[in-house]
């Protein structure tokens, strides 16, 4: 059975509180009246059935005799003769019994109640008989009318009232569980009217107090949240700290805040944790949060608290778990702070490697080519020759550090495609080898930057010489209007890559057949590394024809020659 | 240009290539001086002072970069790095904000030759060192190798902020195509007139408002073009 509701419980208790006593009080003064009414009729009776039967005494004791009495009496009278014998009765059907037998001349009457009719018996002193004087029985109407008036009364004003006076006492507490249900919600702005000093507002007054708190908390908690998101960790750690220590005072409302940071080696021996010191009231107090990321402890916030402010649970909670959120953001800037000092000292390393290969390799160079010059001597072509190899190869080790690196920026220049690649093919020195250069794109210009483009089309056409067997290299500079592009194909007539292979040969350190050549396996890598960090591409495509072999097709992007 | 033969001061810290360097420089006509470090190029600077500076990257004691922004402190003297750095590397930035011109190792001789010249013109050219504005909203920079239009930065590729010297030194004059090309192109191979009207073409893609109606680069049909700066009342 569903309960029914407070206000209706109270209205139902209210009924029950002012009708229960009424009634009762009804009953017990009925009760009370009702025996003193019948006992002092039995005395007013038994004293008229004295009188009547003195009065009696040698009178002829007859109908007249009765009717007489019954009219003196207000009452009927019936009388007896000796040994109760029925003689005469002012109202016959009254019935009245025969006298007791304690009635005789010389006792007191005898009043006898039967049926709504009390009767008073008393002797004839003379011995002639028993008089009877009848009445009914005396209620009280009057006081059954008031008495259930008054109940009625009672019942319609608890109706009428009841409910007005329990909603009057129900009314705050639905109004407390309305500003709770907006509590709830997340209005935190919601108060209760706190009037007078009942318990009902105290338990507003209470309310209002919890609503506050939740509020504050709230407004640190947004603080607290913001501050975390505003910590970057590019920042740096010193940084990260300032920004942290400005926010927690902030967020918190501390007097002041140092966050001290452990270094590498953790907390220094004796440190705890140290919990919140013992509170004075009335005095500021300092509070702890342990910067931790996992078991790590890497440092710890301590600061001190206005002792106006309550500091509870709560707010130690909150502390705490923004000292975990700036544990986090200082080990990440820590590791930042690594991971971009390890890439400086990478990039310094491989500067300085680059200036100590290439700076020999320059003099080599050069004595070797003047060398060459002046005596003929074909040897030391080899030297100029191998050392351009091996400083090709240290600025390809540095070019694929750099792609890695994404730090390679294009110098875009527009030039004529074909004459580039005719200069390449003439710098491999391999005039012997069959060689066509087809320009079907006249008129186009490529955009990229030149080197590049060489490096690009110096390693294409040295792996057809390598892997391309005897027959002819072909290469072809052709349009293609959609993008526009400039398509150069380099083709040989090799074995050809098998299908699966195709991605393959772009791999770092790739030889096709494995082990073979005597390659560095960063040439093609490197080449399209540069491509696409130009805005170009670089891929095989079939041969399109039963002679086979291997094509690569290098895509550029590519400017129409007009004057302008 | 300098009446006398173009003196050059010559710092590296390798012996070898530093004499090579300086006998190829000298029989093409420069009138050389070495220095082997940042240290004794700042004593020789104090003695005397050469029409160009060529500087190593790496060298002990005092590197080309901080040599390099201390003699640009001190005065506008032209200066190549040689270095084995190339434009991909986070130094060339900063590189660029100092010298002229940079050449990576290994070179041959004579591109930098080729470069020297260049630079040298370039001098010649008289284009004042700073900023150059063309009109409230443009301004080259083009010792940093940028422009910037109406408070956007555009980079500048080589040949493009070459191009622009010679055009920037003829301020609202007719700059004949080849005299382009020989500036743009001086290390390149029989430049053909294609590169400078395409390079033209997107060169006026960054600094024009309106690239199809140009009004700061303008072609002289069949002779060159002209660079214009527009002066606040004339539009």
């Amino acid at each position: 059975m569903r309960r029914l509701s407070l206000q209706g419980r109270l209205l139902a208790a209210l009924i029950a509180a002012g009708i229960v006593p009424v009634v009762a009080f009804a009953a017990l003064t009925f009760l009370l009246v009702g025996g003193a009414l019948s006992s002092r009729q039995a005395d007013d009776l038994a004293a008229i059935s004295r009188l009547a039967a003195n009065q009696l005494v040698g009178a002829p004791l007859d109908a007249a005799t009765a009717l007489r009495l019954a009219e003196t009496t207000a009452g009927d009278a019936t009388l007896f003769g000796p040994g109760g014998v029925f003689l005469a009765s002012s109202d016959p059907d009254l019935g009245v019994p025969a006298p007791p037998d304690a009635v005789q001349p010389g006792s007191e009457p005898v009043v006898v109640t039967r049926a709504g009719l009390v009767t008073a018996y008393a002797a004839i002193p003379s011995g002639a008989g028993v008089v009877a004087i009848s009445q009914p029985q005396a209620t009280a109407p009057a006081l059954a009318v008031a008495l259930l008036a008054t109940l009625t009364v009672g019942v319609v004003l608890a109706l009428a009232f009841g409910p007005a006076l329990s909603r009057t006492l129900v009314s705050p507490l639905t109004r407390m569980t309305a500003t709770l249900d907006r509590l709830q919600a997340g209005d935190l702005s919601a108060r209760l009217p706190v009037t007078g000093d009942d318990e009902v507002s105290r338990l507003a007054a209470s309310h209002n107090r919890l609503a506050d708190a939740l509020a504050a908390r709230n407004r640190s908690l947004a603080l607290v949240s913001h501050a975390v998101a505003s910590l970057s960790p590019r920042d740096g750690v010193a940084a990260l700290v300032a920004t942290a220590e400005g926010a927690a005072a902030e967020a918190f409302g501390f007097t002041s805040v140092r966050v001290r940071l452990f270094g590498p080696d953790g907390p220094p021996p004796g440190a705890t944790d140290a919990d919140t010191g013992e509170r004075v009231p009335g005095e500021a107090f300092e509070v702890t949060a342990p910067l931790a990321v996992g078991e790590d402890r890497v440092g710890v916030l301590v600061a001190t608290q206005v002792p106006t402010r309550e500091w509870g649970e709560a707010d130690e909670d909150l502390l705490h778990i923004f000292g975990v959120q700036l544990g986090a953001a200082v080990r990440n800037a820590e590791l930042f702070d690594a991971v971009e000092g390890l890439a400086e000292l990478k990039a310094e390393f491989l500067r300085g490697v680059s200036h100590n290969l290439q700076t020999p390799l320059t003099s080599i160079r050069a004595f070797a080519t003047q060398l060459a010059t002046e005596t003929g001597d074909r040897r030391l072509g080899i030297i100029v020759e191998q050392s351009d190899r091996l400083s090709r190869l240290v600025s390809q080790l540095l070019t694929v550090s750099k792609l890695e690196a994404g730090t390679l920026r294009p110098e875009v220049d527009v030039f004529a495609l074909p004459p580039l690649v005719q200069r390449v093919w003439e710098s491999l020195g391999r005039g012997e080898h069959a060689f066509t250069l087809r320009d079907e794109a006249t008129g186009w210009l490529a955009a990229a930057d030149r080197d590049w483009v060489e490096q690009i089309v110096w390693a294409l056409l040295d792996n057809a010489l390598k892997y391309g067997g005897e027959g002819t290299i072909e290469v072809t500079v052709a349009l293609d209007p959609a993008a526009p592009t400039l398509v150069t194909t380099v083709r040989d007539h090799g074995p050809g890559i098998a299908h699966e292979d195709h991605e393959r040969v772009f791999e770092r350190f790739t030889r096709l057949p494995a082990g073979s050549g005597d390659g560095s396996g960063l040439g093609l890598s490197v080449a399209r590394g540069l491509a696409e960090a130009m805005g170009g591409r670089l891929e095989t495509v079939p041969p399109g024809d039963e002679d086979g072999g291997t094509v690569f097709a290098l895509r550029l992007p590519a400017e129409r020659i007009e004057e302008g | 240009m300098a009446p006398h033969e173009p003196r050059i001061l010559l710092v590296d810290d390798d012996a070898n290539l530093l004499v090579f360097l300086a006998e190829q420089l000298k029989s093409d006509g420069f009138e050389v001086t070495t220095a082997r470090d940042g240290v004794e190029a700042l004593k020789r600077l104090e003695s005397a002072w050469p029409d160009l500076l060529i500087v190593d990257m790496m060298m002990p004691r005092l590197d080309g970069l901080s040599l390099a922004r201390q003699v640009k402190a001190r005065a506008d003297l032209p200066i190549i790095v040689l270095s084995a750095v190339d434009a991909g590397d986070s130094k060339a930035e900063a590189l660029e904000e100092v010298a002229e011109d940079y050449i990576t190792k290994p070179f041959h001789y004579p591109e930098l030759r080729a470069r020297i010249h260049r630079v040298l013109r370039r001098v010649g050219d008289r284009v004042p060192a700073g900023r150059l504005q063309l009109d409230p909203g443009l301004v080259l920079d083009l010792q940093r190798r940028r422009l910037v239009l109406d408070g956007v930065e555009v980079r500048l590729t080589p040949v493009e902020s070459r191009l622009l010297y010679a055009l920037a030194a003829n301020l609202g004059q007719v700059v004949p195509t080849e005299t382009l090309l020989a500036r743009g192109w001086s290390e390149t191979e029989s430049p053909d007139p294609s590169y400078a009207w395409v390079t033209m073409r997107r060169l006026r893609r960054k600094l024009e408002r309106d690239p199809d109606h140009p009004v700061f680069l303008e072609t002289v049909r069949g002779v060159g073009y002209r660079l214009n700066r527009l002066t606040a009342s004339s539009g």
